[in-house]
């Protein structure tokens, strides 16, 4: 991404400064400014799976939105970095809305309120993202803000990534380097305990490059007060090469208790790319998150991360396909998740996923991924593409309610996903991609949704970076 | 008033100012400069000058003191030499004085535009011969001589070339130059009536190419420039960022037809010395391993297989004088002398040869980041994928003298308007002592070479553009050295 870097200068800096409400602690300051905007017209189709019903709504990073219908979402992002030789403050306004009147017109009337009854406020900018560094030297940077962290983004994104407020250090020594965060999700205001509603997490990673490998052994402590829920989670991500192909995996652990009963799960991820040239590099998959075979037993099996992070996650990642988007009927996975988490309802056994929403008896899912990307300068210079498939099982069904055939077991195979994504890039501030995506669902969502129609996902996405 | 109390002696050269005193008992015998000084007092903006002189004859002081008086007395406030902190509206005077001939010249500091010039003989009113103190030891001193404004040129271009190199032509009358830029390699000829002749082109066949680097010399020894040319290919379309590939190819100039003369070689190209040398690209990082020198096989030339360049590290970045020395930029921009190389690298001794020379920010070479940052959000098109690294400027060895560009001129605060001038600046290799062969010019210099124009006179071929990064408009400006 190109920024605009405005250069130190004993005059200019002080004036930046000022015009930006900084203090100047060191004249050797440089500003950057940066940005994107983006404006995605959208059609969601089916997204109950059900051509016969009309749909509920349902929530992406604009808003609420329905179902079977179409929208523009549209996301605009002003990013400024002032940073010195040892410290930096960055802040990223942004606003992320679906385009109506009432949002773009910032006139205030009655009868514009949202459906939470919050009064129209038009196209609100807020810091979405913030982030303070202070260096006290290579191997000690202190860090905080809200900004995005992650302890398994870049492998299947099954643990934690997220723009949660954080504290914390991590520094780098040779080929070791390491992350220490006090993440406070949730600090809720209440009478009584001063705990209540909380949700904090405490987590360190250790990286250790070895040869073309990196292994990093991950530790996450989910004090989830809210959910009267103790989770120790622990595993291990690594990267390397396996000769001409690209290795990723992680596993995770998760132990501990979810009111009174006992939590135990886990969840796997290993992927292999295999670049075969700039047009076609494939990749095979696997993405595992344990499911809970017994609602009434004393134990919770249903895996969730603090953050299931799959829409963004490494070789499965597609910021728009059907699969990242929030698919409440059938399937059960949120907005971003891949596993199915919040089947099951967050009830008295749930605990963790993103809002906290999440149920510890959910099924689980397996997800088996084909896909490849790549450069079409065969046919244009300019234009690249990735496409996917996802087969996709429950990993255990005997939670699920068959409302086809009452009475019988859930299939186990919830359903295929096929993810088409063109890019054209005009040059390095603007492109525009186009992403086609279908769920078709298979017998186990069929059996719970009594119906059998795809969801369709079309989204043109027109990007200003700068 | 005092007439020196409004002189701002904020110049670093105590020995200049020492000078000037000691021949300040001088008769005040010079004569005015009419018309400069008539433009002067009519001048209705900021009253602050910066004053400039050049040369070696001793009746450049007394010269310069009557003028400073006179200065001061019409109500200028003067600074002996530039100053970065002068206001935005202040005045640039240069005085030089050689071979009996005083030159004056009197342009706008922002934008380096001429506003006077004149020139006087001073051999029948002054004395030839004056003690004078001079500073060749010193690293940072500067000499300022002034060009021959009245034969500069500027030609117009219609294409935004990036590299321009000098080539040699059997007529004196004619200077023929290559000019680089994204879609190809182009050769011209200027003639007398400065217009541009199209000579030949090469064009490769990539698409979304850069103009990278432009070099030209006789590496053959065949009496004839070859020329070597690098662009990169940036690929738009890759979903893990832009990665700099790249394409150089040695030409041949026959019979005025460009022949390509290797392989494309993959990698970045200079020439120095009358030899080609070549770096790779690494995988995260713009170069990699060892410069090695061209081999000629059969008028085929290939990569050998030996490092050279005196194992530095940057093929353009440094410099090789000679068997143990080199000139080499510095991360603030600052032209070091480095000696010793013979013995060790490590223990080659480095002087500082310039104060930082100014950034220069294109053109660049796109590196793919190892790892990406998150800057906005999590989406492929919210992360930092690649890093725009920018090239060395250009040194150009010639003789016992380097040239190179400062970049005096800056986009300011928003980059709203440009200000400032650029200027090419002379190292003397053995003395350190920095000169000004050539005016400054209010554009941005985005390259330059060197060429010999009409009755042997030095001449500098000045590749301009309203912005940085050459996507403004662009220019060429020939620009006499009159000292020669």
């Amino acid at each position: 991404m190109l920024t605009k870097i405005f250069k130190k200068t004993a005059i200019v800096t002080p004036m930046l400064a000022v015009s930006l409400g900084l203090a100047a602690q060191s004249n050797a300051a440089e500003i950057e400014l940066f940005g994107t905007a983006k404006v995605k017209p959208t059609y969601y189709t089916n997204f109950d799976f059900d051509n016969n019903k009309d749909d509920g709504v349902t929530i992406n990073e604009g808003g609420l939105v329905s179902g079977n219908g179409a929208h523009t979402r549209n996301e605009t992002r002003l990013g400024w970095k002032a940073k010195g030789d040892d410290w930096s403050v960055k802040m990223i306004a942004e606003v992320d809305q679906i385009m109506t009147k009432d949002n773009a017109d910032r006139s205030f009337y009655s009868g514009a309120e949202n459906g939470e009854g919050m009064p129209n406020a038009g196209g609100e900018f807020g810091i979405e993202r913030a982030e303070f560094l202070y260096s006290f030297s290579p191997t000690v940077q202190l860090q905080a803000g809200w900004d995005i962290r992650y302890l398994d983004l870049k492998s299947g994104g099954l643990l934690y990534g997220d723009d949660h407020p954080f504290v914390g250090l991590r520094g780098k020594s040779n080929n070791t380097s390491y992350e220490l965060l006090y993440i406070p999700i949730n600090n809720s205001i209440k009478t009584g305990s001063g705990e209540q509603g909380d949700w904090r997490v405490y987590s360190a990673k250790v990286s250790q490059e070895v040869a073309d490998w990196t292994l990093s052994p991950i530790l996450a402590y989910s004090d989830n007060v809210a959910r009267d829920a103790g989770v120790t989670y622990f595993g291990l991500e690594g990267f390397g090469k396996v000769g001409g192909a690209n290795l990723s995996f992680e596993v995770i652990g998760a132990e501990g208790d979810v009111g009174t009963r006992d939590l135990s799960s886990s969840a796997a991820y290993a992927g292999l790319e295999f670049p075969v040239n700039s047009s076609f590099q494939p990749y095979v998959a696997v993405r595992y998150t344990q499911g809970d075979g017994d609602a009434t037993d004393n134990k919770v099996e249903g895996f969730n991360g603090i953050t299931d992070i799959g829409r963004y996650s490494g070789l499965m990642g597609m910021d728009g396909n059907v699969l990242g988007e929030n698919l409440s009927a059938g399937y059960g996975a949120t907005l971003y998740a891949y596993a199915p988490e919040r089947t099951g309802g967050k009830g008295v056994q749930g605990y963790g996923g993103i809002g906290n929403g999440a149920s510890g008896i959910n099924p689980g899912s397996q997800i088996l991924a084909f896909g490849t990307k790549g450069a079409l300068a065969s046919l244009s210079p300019n234009l690249s593409y990735k496409t996917q498939l996802f087969m996709i099982w429950f990993d255990e069904t005997d939670n699920l309610i068959n409302l086809k055939n009452a009475g019988q077991k859930v299939d186990d195979y919830a359903g295929t996903t096929v993810d088409v994504q063109l890019k054209y890039a005009f040059n390095k501030n603007f492109s525009i991609d186009y992403i086609f995506s279908t769920f078709v669902p298979g017998d186990g969502i069929q059996d719970q949704t009594d119906s059998n129609d795809n969801i369709f996902v079309n989204t043109l996405s027109m990007n200003w970076t700068y | 008033m005092n007439d020196f109390a409004q002189i701002n002696f904020r110049l670093p050269l105590h020995t200049l100012i020492i000078w000037l005193l000691s021949v300040a008992w001088l008769p005040t015998a010079n004569a005015q400069w009419t018309q400069t000084e008539k433009t002067l007092m009519a001048w209705d903006d900021s009253k602050t000058i910066d004053f400039i002189i050049a040369g070696d004859d001793g009746r450049l002081a007394l010269e310069s003191l009557g003028l400073l008086r006179r200065l001061v007395n019409i109500g200028y406030q003067v600074t002996l030499g530039r100053h970065a902190d002068s206001p935005v509206s202040a005045l640039e005077l240069r005085l030089t004085v050689a071979d009996s001939m005083a030159t004056l010249v009197l342009n706008r500091t922002r934008d380096g535009i001429i506003i006077g010039a004149e020139q006087r003989n001073l051999a029948e009113v002054m004395p030839s011969k004056v003690a004078i103190a001079t500073n060749k030891a010193a690293p940072l001193s500067r000499l300022r001589s002034v060009g021959n404004y009245v034969r500069d040129r500027t030609i117009d271009l219609n294409r935004q070339p990036l590299r321009i190199v000098s080539l040699h032509q059997s007529n004196p009358d004619i200077l023929r130059v290559a000019l680089l830029d994204a879609t190809g390699l182009s050769v011209y000829d200027i003639d007398n009536t400065y217009g541009l002749k199209p000579v030949t082109e090469f064009r490769p066949s990539n698409a979304n190419l850069s103009a990278l680097y432009l070099d030209a010399g006789d590496i053959d020894a065949d009496g004839h420039a070859e020329i070597v040319a690098v662009w990169g290919e940036n690929n738009l379309s890759g979903f893990d960022g832009i990665d700099t590939k790249l394409h150089a190819w040695v030409f041949t100039l026959d019979e005025g037809a460009l022949r390509t003369a290797s392989d494309d070689l993959q990698g970045y190209l200079r020439i120095n010395n009358n030899a080609a040398y070549l770096q790779r690209r690494g995988v995260y990082q713009p170069f990699a391993g060892a410069v090695y020198q061209l081999e000629n096989i059969n008028g085929w030339f290939d990569v050998g297989k030996t490092p050279t360049f005196l194992g530095l590290s940057n093929i353009y970045q440094d410099t090789p004088i000679d068997n143990d020395s080199a000139l080499s930029l510095d991360a603030s921009n600052r032209l070091l002398y480095l000696s010793g190389i013979a013995q060790s690298q490590t223990a080659a001794v480095s002087v500082p040869y310039s104060e930082a020379l100014g950034e220069i920010t294109f053109p660049v070479v796109y590196v793919k980041l190892e790892e990406q940052e998150y800057l906005l959000g999590f989406a492929e098109s919210d992360r930092v994928k690649e890093q725009a690294m920018p090239l060395a400027r250009r040194v150009l060895m010639d003789g016992d003298t380097a040239y190179t560009q400062e970049r005096g001129r800056n986009t300011a605060l928003f980059r709203l308007k440009a200000e400032g001038a650029d200027r090419i600046v002379a190292f003397d290799i053995h003395s350190g002592q920095m000169s000004e062969p050539f005016s400054a010019v209010g554009s941005f210099i985005v390259d330059f070479t060197l060429s010999w124009g009409p009755n042997d006179t030095r001449v500098a071929i000045l590749l301009l553009n309203d912005k940085p990064d050459g996507s403004g408009k662009s220019s060429l400006r020939i620009q006499h050295y009159s000292t020669d």
